[in-house]
């Protein structure tokens, strides 16, 4: 509770401090005036203490500003939940947002990467007539007579039979480089 | 605090209005704000609520028609790429894909350039000349179609010359790369996309990808089909099957045959290593072919076997006990039979070969000899051995449209001796082409009768085995070592009987020779005959089965041992070579 003092003019020392106004008032409170210096003597100590007076005008002459009534429950509640409801929405209008541009960022990427497929298969399909293409007609040159190739003979043919596969060798440990003597340098 | 003397400065200074205004506003009851702040409240409320049941009404009420409003807009007609597997050989080259195709649409009022270079710029791409263009522009405004089945290179180069009022419509096609080489084998698709002949059609379920997801996920993408890596995979060699259709051509071509076949097996699992079928057509032009072409008539046509069906009736006796191999008959060369005269094909030459083994029958081809050996065979039972081998049924081979084959009923057969008698040697009775090989692989794969077949299955990239077709289990029908005798006299045939022509230095070859003669119009016995020839290599661990008929060869010197044999060493050159059999001592 903020509490506003009126300075009543009737003390001597509320009067002196806001006789003269302006920014030299406030240097004024802030530098011990000398009056009030002269004041600390012993003789005058009484005098600076708050007196019993001036606590009873500052409790009888401060006013309280008008302070906002208790709100009751059920409108404590409905006001935190528009808040809340508040935020959802904002949090939604996101999500909708990035699930839109992302439905977008799909669909041209499946475009681009279907036209991509489409023309990996055809490039497939192509490869795969021309080459059987390129085996047709090598077989074509093959038996037109102007080759003058033969079709294969038994006497014709060498038939090997392959060897029963063997076990790898191992290779020797020791190098055969440092069992060589060398008596003199061969001259090369 | 305003001083008095600030108060009535500040009244001079503001208008009379705001005074009044100011005024006027201490001076009103505190309704007038409430009233106009309930009105707005209202009137947003009622807004809301406006909304809100609009919302419902759309969701609900036209939901699903709106829904399919969008739907209708969101679909994309597009073509896919590929609806079918491709179809690969047993090495791995590709006999059948799909590709896509476009056919070029010219609108000659959306011609930014004038219209002769437009035609100068696109007929090297159409490969038609400027003047035939010029021709096309000038018929209509819009909507001339140019050319059809242009490739994707072609496409993107024409689609590279920035010209306006080109249209490209996109289609799919299967592609044949090897042309006419397994079109009797693998069939044709039609314009319709509809399969029309071949593994294509029998095998389409295999073939077809499945059906895309109807319902667009998204906006901007075309329809997705399930496609994978599977491909069919034949049992075919693509080189022996070169070989096989060269040469046969070249035979028929020499002796002016009307048609040809040449079959070969590996006995012992009944796979098709080759399959060459003549005439024969090229797959991607199907419409240029003759009708009668587009079926396969080594599995569709029936034909009298004559001698090449004489080893398969010795080892029905051998089984049922009724001869034994070193066993002497004789032979007179001609011989009446129940009314009718049943002579030898050589009998004008040689006459009659007198007491034989069973080894010469066979070596000589003796018409009478077979009669002989058949006779000491009950004629139920025989009948019951013929059935048991499949004759007068399919084969159950996966490529469409096979006939079963011909025999007459048990009543007749049995009744007339003449039935029994005329089968004996090959006569009387009728099968395909396809069966003749399954009988014959019974001899070479130790009596059992295995189901041919062309399709591998479907394999995957790293070509292993992902789906296989049911078959049924082979059939065991003769005792081993009756086939292994049966192939050892088919084996003289070859040595120094009427399949010399066939011999190869450095292996042991069995083989048989047929020369039959055709039924004409009338039911009789006429000129033509059917030529064959089969063969099994290598006799010392019997494998692989080669078949070659040649019908109606021309000429007084066509008998199987001329027309048929010479095919059969060729192709089993090839063979010997291609899996790798290395010689033995012969």
């Amino acid at each position: 509770m903020v509490y506003a003092v009126k300075p009543d003019p009737q003390t001597p020392a509320a009067r002196r401090s806001i006789s003269t106004p302006g920014p030299s008032a406030r240097m004024r409170q802030t530098a011990v005036p000398r009056t009030a210096r002269r004041r600390n003597s012993p003789a005058e100590r009484s005098t600076a203490r708050p007196s019993e007076r001036s606590i009873a005008w500052l409790h009888s002459t401060v006013t309280s500003l008008p302070t906002q009534p208790r709100l009751p429950l059920w409108l404590k509640v409905l006001g935190g939940l528009q808040q809340g409801a508040t935020v959802g929405t904002g949090c939604l209008v996101a999500a909708a947002l990035a699930t839109y541009s992302w439905t977008v960022y799909i669909d041209s990427a499946v475009t681009r990467t279907s036209r991509q497929l489409d023309r990996l298969e055809s490039q497939a399909q192509q490869m795969t007539s021309a080459n059987e293409a390129l085996k047709q007609s090598i077989a074509e040159q093959a038996e037109s007579p102007a080759a003058k190739l033969q079709d294969f003979k038994t006497s014709d043919t060498i038939f090997l039979t392959p060897e029963p596969s063997r076990e790898p060798v191992e290779p020797s440990p020791v190098s055969p480089l440092a069992t060589v003597e060398m008596p003199h340098p061969l001259g090369y | 605090m305003v001083s008095t003397r600030d108060r009535s400065r500040s009244r001079r200074r503001t208008s009379k209005f705001f005074r009044r205004r100011a005024t006027r506003a201490t001076q009103l009851p505190l309704q007038a704000p409430r009233l106009r702040l309930m009105m707005v409240w209202g009137l947003l409320l009622f807004s809301m609520v406006g909304l809100t049941v609009q919302l419902a009404q759309l969701q609900l009420e036209e939901g699903p028609e709106l829904l399919a409003m969008a739907r209708e807009q969101q679909k994309i007609y597009s073509v896919s790429r590929a609806a079918r597997r491709p179809v690969i050989d047993s090495q791995g080259n590709v006999v059948a894909v799909d590709r896509m195709v476009y056919t070029l649409f010219v609108h000659p009022s959306m011609f930014n350039q004038p219209l002769p270079e437009v035609a100068s710029q696109l007929s090297s791409l159409v490969e038609i000349e400027p003047t035939a263009l010029l021709e096309q522009f000038g018929q209509q405004e819009t909507g001339i179609r140019v050319a059809g089945n242009l490739s994707e290179e072609t496409a993107k180069r024409i689609r590279g010359l920035q010209l306006d009022g080109i249209d490209l419509l996109p289609a799919q096609q299967r592609l044949y790369p090897h042309q006419e080489l397994l079109a009797q084998v693998v069939g044709y698709i039609d314009y319709d996309g509809t399969a029309q002949a071949g593994l294509e059609y029998s095998y389409q379920d295999q073939l077809l990808y499945e059906e895309p997801d109807q319902t667009p996920g998204l906006a901007g993408l075309p329809p997705v089909v399930a496609k994978d890596d599977q491909s069919l995979q034949l049992t075919i060699d693509s080189r022996l099957q070169r070989v096989a259709q060269r040469n046969l051509a070249s035979t028929l071509a020499q002796h002016r045959a009307k048609r040809g076949t040449v079959l070969v097996m590996d006995s012992a699992s009944g796979e098709i290593l080759a399959m060459a079928v003549s005439p024969t057509y090229d797959p991607n032009r199907y419409y240029d072919a003759d009708v009668e072409q587009f079926k396969n008539w080594a599995v569709s046509d029936l034909y009298e076997p004559g001698s090449t069906f004489k080893p398969i009736n010795i080892a029905i006796a051998l089984e049922a006990g009724v001869i034994n191999p070193d066993d002497q008959l004789y032979d007179e060369g001609r011989i009446p039979y129940e009314g009718w005269t049943i002579q030898n094909s050589d009998f004008s030459v040689s006459g009659g070969h007198g007491t034989i083994s069973i080894t010469d029958v066979l070596r000589y081809s003796s018409n009478v000899g077979m009669v002989h050996i058949m006779e000491g065979m009950d004629r139920e039972a025989y009948y019951s051995a013929l059935e048991a081998l499949g004759l007068g049924q399919e084969t159950g081979i996966d490529l469409p449209a096979e006939t079963a084959g011909q025999l007459k009923d048990r009543s007749e057969f049995v009744s007339k001796g003449i039935e029994a008698a005329t089968t004996a040697f090959g006569q009387g009775f009728s099968l395909t082409p396809m069966q003749m090989l399954q009988l014959q692989a019974t001899l070479a794969n130790g009596g059992k009768l295995v189901t041919p077949h062309v399709v591998r299955g479907l394999v995957n990239q790293a070509g292993e085995l992902t789906w296989q077709p049911q078959r049924p289990a082979p059939k065991q029908v003769f005792d081993p070592s009756v086939s292994q005798q049966v192939l050892e006299m088919m084996e003289a045939v070859v040595k120094d009987g009427t399949g010399k022509p066939a011999q190869i230095s450095g292996y042991r070859i069995a083989g048989k020779t047929g020369t039959a003669q055709k039924a004409n119009e009338f039911g009789q016995y006429g000129n033509q005959r059917i030529t064959s020839f089969v063969s099994i290599v290598p006799v010392d661990d019997p494998r692989y089965v080669v078949l070659a008929v040649i019908d109606e060869p021309q000429g007084d010197n066509a008998y199987g041992s001329t027309v048929a044999a010479p095919l059969v060493k060729s192709v089993i050159e090839s063979l010997l070579v291609f899996e790798r059999v290395p010689p033995q001592g012969s």
